[in-house]
């Protein structure tokens, strides 16, 4: 049980990194790997300053606009400098590994013995029940520590994806949508298309590495390998919430990024329990996104022949 | 309220494709004045109208629209005094968003785009009403992604957008080419409509000899990057479709003369 719900939690917590992911990737068709940078860096600057006593609050969210400015730096290089969007994030991210060491001082930062918004929550779910270490949820026991952090994160994913949503739908949000969509005609109508993507990158990358800093501290350190493979991890999830949800609605699409991301790292720990090695599983999860995206086009040319 | 002054456009400049596609050009064009623009392929009309709203920077030569000098400013910056429509359907909307919301884009043109709500309500009421007024039966489906319509829908759409705010200048760049007849019928009835409406400054490039005689009180012809005629008034009212064919072939058999021509001097002189 214990495990389930540590998958959970973890699942939440990457789905926003699912939620970075789609707006770079699905919202401005930029496959940007700062993620992979980004995501460490948001977790390497909350947990410093977390383990130099500031209030969690205030260094997870450092954490949230050291990736804003992370994606923006992806993005000036990209628009203002013409540099390949591929190449600006490639640069970007081997730039972040040197700054995540600097930024930490070592290559891990534990956060145990700290105070952290994971044990701000813990605590407050020991207060709600009473002190009572385990309670029985439909016939199971329970950790009442591992229950408050999911029911926390699930809070915080929830509003994040509803902030998202909502501003997907103002003037600006849907100047960014159009900018994807179609940037000749954004253009036509008075949008500074680099500006869009500058900023759509920016919030992208901060919302990693927000999950970079929620992720720290519900482990309990940061570390600066890991950040590696995150772009595909957080691709996978968007791939299968598009394959449960569709893509036509937007609020769906973001709460089909939330499910896939926990429905991924739910496969993931079963794999894992039934003895798969952990070191295959980036191979594992890349094969996995090579399928997610050549198998539609195979389908269809399959559907035609037969048609 | 447009005034070219001496634009020329080079592109590829010294490889074996160059191409100069506007040559010193001048053209002012007076307020509520709609201009159509005719020439043969690589003529030189889509590319003037490129070079007004700013898909590119002239070589040289300066562009003034509505009292401001604009040679320098970029596209998304003159887009405050253009409303444009382009040839391809797909060019002038986002597919995979809803017309609404398409609509709402367009209604921002130029101004700044906050975080106030895209589709408030007094937008959408505005909405409905002129959507009906296309009479394509849209204003129901306002919630269905643009992607699901037809190309017809689309360009007028695409016209409703570019002119939802009045623009100081309307750019058709052969808005009714890539359409059925019926479309095409369907969508110029529709511009001239909005043109005339609303007294728009209007620069219609177009391939239609028909659409030529029959619509605009000036007309260009452009050939290698020049204004070779420029009909206006009453001359523009005399202008059949029978006219205009018989400009285009003066043109060709200008072209044909060409090559022997250079023959000619060649001997003459070499």
């Amino acid at each position: 049980m214990t495990l389930l719900i540590g998958s959970l939690t973890i699942g939440l917590i990457l789905s926003l990194l699912a939620m970075g992911v789609f707006i770079s990737f699905r919202i401005f068709d930029f496959s940007d790997i700062t993620a992979d940078g980004s995501i460490t860096l948001g977790a390497a600057v909350s947990a410093i300053l977390i383990v130099k006593g500031i209030n969690p609050v205030l260094a997870t969210a450092a954490g949230f606009c050291s990736g804003l400015l992370a994606g923006a730096t992806t993005g000036v290089l990209h628009t203002k400098f013409k540099i390949n969007s591929l190449l600006s994030g490639i640069l970007v991210m081997t730039a972040l590994y040197s700054a995540n060491l600097h930024v930490m001082g070592k290559s891990n930062v534990p956060l145990l013995s700290q105070t952290t918004l994971s044990t701000y929550a813990e605590d407050f779910g020991l207060k709600v029940f009473g002190g009572a270490e385990n309670i029985i949820i439909t016939g199971w026991r329970v950790g009442v520590r591992d229950i408050s952090v999911l029911i926390f994160m699930s809070v915080i994913i929830g509003l994040v994806g509803w902030i998202l949503y909502l501003f997907f739908r103002t003037n600006l949000g849907t100047a960014m949508r159009a900018t994807g969509d179609n940037n000749q005609m954004i253009r036509a109508l008075g949008v500074n298309v680099g500006n869009m993507i500058t900023l759509g990158l920016a919030f992208s990358n901060g919302l990693i590495a927000l999950a970079g800093a929620l992720l720290a501290q519900y482990q309990g350190f940061a570390d600066v390998q890991m950040g590696i493979g995150m772009v595909v991890w957080g691709l996978a999830s968007v791939i299968i919430g598009e394959s449960l949800v569709g893509t036509r609605n937007l609020g769906l699409t973001i709460t089909g990024a939330v499910m896939g991301s926990v429905i991924f790292r739910l496969m993931v720990a079963m794999a894992l329990r039934w003895g798969l090695n952990p070191n295959d599983l980036k191979l594992i999860t890349a094969i996995f996104v090579f399928a997610a995206l050549i198998l539609p086009n195979l389908l269809g040319k399959l559907r035609k022949r037969k048609a | 309220m447009l005034e070219i002054r001496g634009i020329s456009k080079t592109f590829n400049a010294g490889t074996p494709n160059e191409v100069r596609a506007l040559q010193n050009i001048d053209l002012t064009v007076d307020e509520g004045s709609f201009v159509i623009v005719i020439g043969t392929n690589g003529s030189g009309k889509s590319a003037l109208q490129n070079a007004v709203a700013g898909t590119f920077f002239v070589d040289s030569g300066a562009i003034s629209l509505a009292g401001h000098d604009v040679t320098n400013w970029p596209e998304h910056r003159r887009a405050r005094f253009i409303g444009r429509v382009f040839q391809n359907p797909f060019s002038g909307t986002s597919p995979n968003m809803s017309i609404a919301e398409n609509l709402a884009l367009a209604a921002r043109r130029g101004q700044k785009r906050g975080l106030g709500w895209a589709l408030n309500s007094s937008l959408m009421s505005d909405l409905c009403e002129r959507v009906r007024m296309l009479n394509m039966k849209l204003e129901d489906r306002l919630d269905n992604i643009i992607g699901s319509l037809s190309g017809g829908q689309r360009q007028a759409l695409t016209l409703l957008m570019a002119t939802w705010l009045k623009p100081k200048l309307l750019l058709l760049d052969e808005h009714t080419a890539a359409l059925d007849p019926k479309s095409a019928s369907q969508v110029i009835r529709l511009s001239e409509e909005i043109i005339v409406r609303e007294k728009l400054t209007t620069l219609m490039v177009t391939h239609s000899m028909h659409q030529a005689a029959n619509l605009g009180d000036r007309l260009i012809m452009m050939y290698r990057g020049r204004i070779i005629h420029d009909f206006r008034g009453a001359e523009k009212k005399r202008l059949r479709v029978d006219d205009l064919l018989a400009r285009f072939e003066e043109v060709r058999r200008k072209e044909q003369l060409d090559p022997t021509a250079a023959e000619m001097l060649r001997r003459a002189y070499i």
